[in-house]
């Protein structure tokens, strides 16, 4: 009924289609047709999108995906001629109104009945064939409404931020168009009711998070970067990809509500079938999550613009591995084997990625690995079947992570470019307002009672130890990681931001405050990191947990197993454990990197083996391109080898084969009337027996 | 009667087969056009036979509508003929062949 | 039963009309160079097309039962008014000063279609013979409007004497058709058939004349080895009369192999049905095989019209539903990608007719260059065109009907003719231009319309094919 609906999509992308093509043959691309195309089309599709949101009031949410990509197209189609201003107010633009449409579609969503809360917009059916129908079809239910929440709202944030940071670069509007095209996949990903969908989301986020990493191609080893990412991730997603076959092969259904409601009925408990899924989708998620062993590309992504990494390596692409968990725990609830792997997985990923973060000079590097091991918590949550933990932690993460490295980017802004923590110190005096939300940052990632890292993470480690799928050991890890990670988050701060001076004179210099356009989106950032846990303070602090009751319904076709009950008491001692482990790590940075800065470079030499480990990142690198790269490299060779005399000599065999039979054919074709004759004559006797 | 009527019949597909191996086998554009005819005087025959033994008017209509068919055919035939002589200054079929393979 | 029902042939009226006016314009005006023919030969399809818009559902007998209008002839009216209409458009730049009285040009087309027309609404094999020597007789000459080129000389006699003789073994089948079962009703023959024939002799000889029709058929059709003509024709004649001989010429035959297939010999059609699977085959393998070596663009696009052929036999060798409302399907696709090469050719064809006249031309003109790469990859079969869904839907309905291996040959066989269609595109994206190009026509507004036109239909066919899908198998009602 609301099929034409698919124009909107179809007539930006037909218009950018034509421009493109406009736009590669002809340098002065700003011809007529091509502008009046683009114009045209635009206006079609805003003025069937008003109508929509005129007609229909579930629009909103189909329109969240739309908006984005439409923005990405007009700083595409108009980039390279409109003003920066025009580039930047439709590049944030459009995820402001994103923003607000999906604030609509979260009010809607919570004036229904709980049960209600799972509406699915059919926006076309492709092709039905058989069992496989390929719907494009958006769904809205708890998860995904804190999921674009999330992702617009930290996103829009970021947009605004990127006007400051990017401002002056030649390729500002490209920026621009990647970021909202980022967007657009990152929705579809979160909105999707079925797998390919969501499997189309998941490919063209990471497409753009490697056009984004590889944004400053000019330098060959942001490319490097960016293909790194791009391959570690392909591998993530042949998992993925199977894992979505096997589903298909078992349900005859792709969509989730039909898998995840017939889930118990079709698959045994602990059977093989549901593990090998489970599995093999944590394949992809360890992948895109950049879990172990997959999680060597996250560092490197880390080449591409600070607020990328903010956005795309931290606060939302990145937890992708993590909401699709959560969105199968239909089928991971019944796989016991695959959560453990799943809890083990993230929490050796956290403790693992907190040790590399020690030895780390880059600014970006270090919370590059906080990212990972922050990542690990979260899988950790998920896999001790606490979903709603680890959502909560995603969202808190999101907001504090995000807000790191905008303060990243903002003192890389104020030290010219300067990356290395060695290199800064004391810049709390000229850079106060950047100071303050870092502090904050800080202060949540390491888990200050209060602040919402505290309350996501303290539920996590609470999950982890009261799961029926949890275990002591699993906490254990949980508490070591918060203390490593309140000491290496620490240090950044104090690297950076006390201490001596260690930057050279020039830079020293120009030192300068960031403007506002990049201060406020901190400020709100700041306030959502000390506020965001407030919304799921759990019941033995007295709170109502809203956003665990918020998130039930998603958990409906769950599994269910029946755990110890634990007391309140318990609770608070391990909370009180954990938050002293935290202190401990602060204290020992303070000591380390503030009180008295000879420690650590004491500790350097006198381990200098341990060091050298933790500083090349345990030589992880280098021994994935031995096995992996190396091996596959001589594969190949030997492949090419074969197929040099094997595979050629058939195809050019066959190839010349079909050339002399066609030569044969053009024979026949004679020319003479009476020859084709014959032909016809020869027909009729074949018709005649 | 039947064997009559298979006479007749068997004229006719003797006709039509005699203008079939002309457009087999001559090489002039007219004698081939004319073996065409031939054909469809062919048709015509059987088709006058078959309405004479079923006692029906239809195929007796078919012949109408051949011959009138059949003259068409030949103002376009010979038509086009005239343009081929005119062109190339022969109506022999060998010289068709410019285009092939 | 005298029900002259001249309402359901109106739209033919109109067009007879206005063929007539094109001729006595000729004769009467004294100016005939100046009036704008395409214009009015539009008009008048688009007369026609709102006439059978508004007949369109209903179902009528006329004229002592020799026509029948039902939908699916009204969809076919529909696809040969519209191939009509992009024909109309593409074609007056191309035959100016070629053609002295453009009248006749577009009366002739106009006719033509009528006779298509006659062929759709047909039910007695008489109105049959008539539409397809109207259709013929004008296509003749079309091929040979060319007066002072050879080969367009030389495509119009052997198209008229092969057409010829078709038409003459096909009226020789009919005899027989009629000798046996003593009517050429369609409803009749096949009242007839299972009153009076129960095996014997005169079965075999109406299973005879039944071959004989389907010969005829055939050839129209150009399937494999009636389809010699067909490479010599559509190179010979001029490149907008290809165009319209192999959309509409071919959209024609194939709704007569259907309509007197599964209407009036479906009690026949079952003995045939091996010997066409067999025919499909070599149709699409021989075309597409022959077509690997072609260098002239518009002899490759008639061997791919062979290939193309056997792709659509498929569908009746199905002889199911799915099957069957595929081919129109894919005729409507097919149609509108093979008008939209020809309308590149047509402005192409002033640099040369060889693939390597064409080099180059993709970047010099771009819009060109990707109308061509639409068609091409429509004809390739790649989503989303309508190409594309056409073979799916034509292999869906042989796969219903269990003929696995005849798909698996089918796929074989695109994949070889991808070669081919993408050389084309590789010629002109990637090959240096072999002169400056100089000026071209190409802002003739009327072809830029149809190419347009053709390359959103093709569009729109491979995104949303269910919407023309589910007409079609709706009045698809011709069942064996």
């Amino acid at each position: 009924m609301f099929d034409f609906i698919v124009l909107i999509p179809l007539f930006p992308a037909f218009g950018a289609f034509l421009n493109g093509i406009y736009g590669v043959f002809r340098s002065n691309w700003a011809d007529k047709p091509s502008h009046t195309i683009g114009i045209a089309s635009i206006g079609l599709a805003f003025g069937l999108m008003l109508l929509l949101v005129y007609k229909m009031v579930s629009v909103p949410i189909v329109l969240l995906a739309l908006v984005p990509a439409l923005g990405a197209f007009l700083a595409f189609i108009f980039g390279y001629r409109w003003s920066d201003k025009l580039v930047s107010i439709i590049g944030v633009g459009s995820i402001g109104i994103s923003f607000i449409l999906s604030v609509l579609a979260f009010w809607k969503l919570i004036h229904l009945e709980p049960e209600a809360r799972f509406i699915e917009v059919v926006f076309y059916k492709w092709m039905i064939s058989g069992d496989l129908s390929l719907d494009i079809a958006f769904l809205l239910d708890p998860l995904s409404a804190v999921m674009i929440l999330v992702v617009t709202g930290v996103g829009f944030l970021i947009h605004v931020y990127s006007v400051g940071y990017m401002h002056n670069d030649p390729s500002y509007p490209r920026f621009f168009a990647y970021l909202n095209l980022f967007v657009f996949f990152m929705l579809i990903l979160v909105m999707a009711n079925n797998f390919p969908m969501m499997f189309i989301g998941w490919e063209g986020v990471g497409l753009c998070s490697y056009l984004l990493i590889g944004f400053w191609f000019e330098d060959d080893y942001n490319a490097y970067a960016g293909n790194k990412a791009f391959i570690v991730n392909r591998i993530g997603d042949f998992g993925f990809l199977l894992g979505m076959f096997l589903i298909f092969v078992t349900f005859g259904s792709l969509n989730y509500k039909d898998v995840f409601e017939t889930a118990s009925r079709v698959l045994s408990y602990n059977g093989f079938t549901v593990t090998a899924i489970t599995l093999l989708l944590f394949v992809g998620a360890t992948g895109k999550s950049s879990q172990i062993p997959l999680y060597v590309w996250l560092p490197d992504a880390m080449a591409g613009p600070t607020p990328v990494s903010a956005l795309i390596h931290a606060a939302t692409m990145v937890t992708a591995g993590v909401y699709m968990v959560a969105r199968c725990n239909a089928l991971y609830t019944l796989a016991p084997i695959s959560m453990a792997v799943v809890a083990t997985i993230g929490a050796l990923t956290a403790i693992f990625a907190a040790s590399m973060g020690f030895a780390q000079r880059d600014i970006k590097r270090i919370l590059a690995y906080s990212t990972i091991s922050q990542l690990g918590y979260m899988f950790l949550g998920v896999g001790v079947a606490a979903f709603s933990a680890g959502i909560f932690h995603l969202v808190t993460h999101a907001f504090f992570k995000a807000l790191l490295f905008l303060s990243a980017g903002s003192v890389i802004h104020a030290m010219g470019g300067e990356q290395d923590v060695m290199k800064m110190g004391g810049l709390k005096g000229h850079i106060k307002k950047t100071f303050i939300v870092s502090l904050v940052g800080t202060l949540a990632i390491a888990g200050a009672p209060g602040l919402s890292g505290f309350f996501s993470k303290d539920e996590i480690l609470w999950q982890a130890y009261s799961s029926p799928y949890g275990s002591v050991f699993l906490w254990a890890i949980g508490v070591i990681t918060a203390g490593m990670t309140a000491f290496y988050m620490f240090r950044w701060l104090f690297l950076i931001f006390f201490g001596e001076e260690r930057m050279d004179h020039e830079t020293k210099h120009h030192i300068h405050e960031s403007p506002n356009v990049m201060l406020v989106p901190l400020y709100i950032l700041a306030f959502l990191s000390i506020v965001g846990g407030y919304i799921g303070i759990p019941e033995s602090l007295g709170g109502k947990n809203h956003f665990h009751h918020f998130l039930e319904p998603v958990t409906r076709y769950a599994y269910k197993i029946e755990g110890p009950h634990y007391s309140h008491a318990l609770e608070y001692a391990l909370m009180i454990v954990s938050v002293a482990v935290a202190f401990a790590g602060f204290a020992i940075a303070y000591i380390c990197y503030v009180k008295n800065p000879s420690i650590p470079v004491k500790f350097a030499e006198s381990y200098r083996n341990i060091y050298r480990w933790v500083y090349n990142k345990y030589f992880v690198d280098e021994l994935y391109e031995f096995l992996f790269v190396k091996g596959t490299l001589n594969t190949c060779f030997g492949l090419k080898a074969f197929d040099e005399k094997g595979i050629d000599g058939a195809v050019n065999g066959t190839g010349k084969s079909l050339y002399w039979s066609s030569i044969l054919t053009s024979k026949l074709q004679t020319g003479y009337i009476y020859h084709y004759v014959w032909g016809i004559v020869l027909g009729l006797l074949i018709l005649l027996f | 009667m039947i064997s009559q009527m298979n006479f007749f019949l068997l004229t006719g597909l003797l006709i039509f087969g005699i203008g079939a191996l002309g457009l087999l086998i001559r090489r002039n554009l007219i004698i081939c056009f004319m073996s065409i005819e031939l054909m469809l005087n062919g048709v015509n025959l059987i088709f006058v036979t078959f309405s004479h033994y079923l006692q029906s008017a239809v195929g007796v209509l078919y012949v109408l509508f051949i011959m009138a068919l059949a003259a068409a055919e030949v103002a376009i035939g010979l038509a086009i003929i005239l343009l081929i002589y005119r062109l190339k200054g022969t109506v022999d079929m060998d010289s068709l062949n410019t285009m092939k393979g | 039963m005298a029900n002259f029902d001249f309402l359901s042939i109106s739209p033919d009226l109109v067009l007879i009309a206005f063929a007539v006016l094109f001729l006595l314009m000729g004769s009467f005006s004294r100016t005939p160079g100046v009036h704008n023919y395409n214009m009015l030969s539009i008009s008048a399809f688009s007369l026609a097309i709102l006439f059978n818009l508004l007949l369109f559902g209903s179902k009528r007998f006329g004229f002592y039962d020799m026509m029948l209008y039902d939908e699916l002839a009204g969809i076919f009216r529909f696809i040969f008014y519209g191939i009509g209409i992009i024909v109309s458009l593409m074609s007056d730049p191309y035959i100016e000063g070629k053609i002295k009285h453009k009248g006749e040009y577009y009366a002739l087309i106009i006719l033509s279609i009528v006779g298509m027309s006659f062929i759709a609404t047909s039910y007695d094999l008489i109105m049959l013979v008539l539409g397809v020597e109207a259709m013929s007789l004008s296509v003749y000459i079309l091929a040979g409007m060319f007066k002072h080129d050879e080969a367009s000389a030389e495509a119009s006699i052997k198209y008229f004497l092969l057409g010829a003789f078709s038409t003459a073994i096909m009226l020789l089948g009919i005899a027989f058709v009629y000798g046996t079962v003593g009517t050429t009703n369609y409803s009749l023959i096949v009242q007839n058939y299972n009153k009076y024939l129960h095996g014997g002799i005169q079965t075999g000889i109406f299973l005879f004349g039944v071959a004989a029709i389907l010969a005829g058929v055939l050839f129209k059709i150009a399937a494999v080895p009636f389809h010699m003509w067909t490479p010599d024709v559509y190179e010979g004649a001029p490149t907008s009369v290809t165009a319209f001989m192999i959309s509409g010429v071919k959209a024609a035959s194939f709704f007569m192999l259907i309509r007197v297939f599964l209407i009036a010999l479906k009690v026949a059609v079952f003995n045939f049905v091996d010997i066409m699977v067999f025919i499909s085959i070599i149709t699409m393998t021989l075309g597409n095989i022959a077509a690997l070596t072609q260098r002239n663009i518009k002899r490759m696009l008639a061997y791919s019209s062979i290939a193309h052929a056997g792709y659509m036999l498929i569908g009746f060798v199905a002889l199911n539903k799915t099957g069957l409302a595929a081919i129109v399907f894919y005729l409507i696709a097919y149609a509108l990608m093979n008008l939209g090469a020809f309308a590149v050719l047509v402005l192409l064809e002033e640099k040369g007719k060889d693939l390597e006249h064409v080099s180059g031309c993709g970047f010099l003109y771009p819009f060109l260059g990707l109308m061509m790469t639409i068609f091409m990859f429509s004809m390739v079969g790649l989503p989303p065109t309508g190409g594309f869904m056409g073979k799916f839907y034509v292999f869906k309905g042989a796969l219903e009907a269990g003929y696995l291996w005849l798909v698996i040959i089918a796929v074989l066989n695109s994949a070889v003719s991808a070669y081919f269609y993408l050389r084309v595109l590789v010629y002109m994206f990637f090959e240096k231009p072999i002169d400056a190009g100089g000026a071209l026509r190409t802002s003739s507004a009327t072809v830029t319309t149809a190419l347009v036109l053709t390359s959103v239909g093709i569009l729109f066919l491979g995104i949303f094919p269910q919407f023309f899908f589910e007409i079609t198998t709706k009045y698809m009602t011709y069942l064996p």
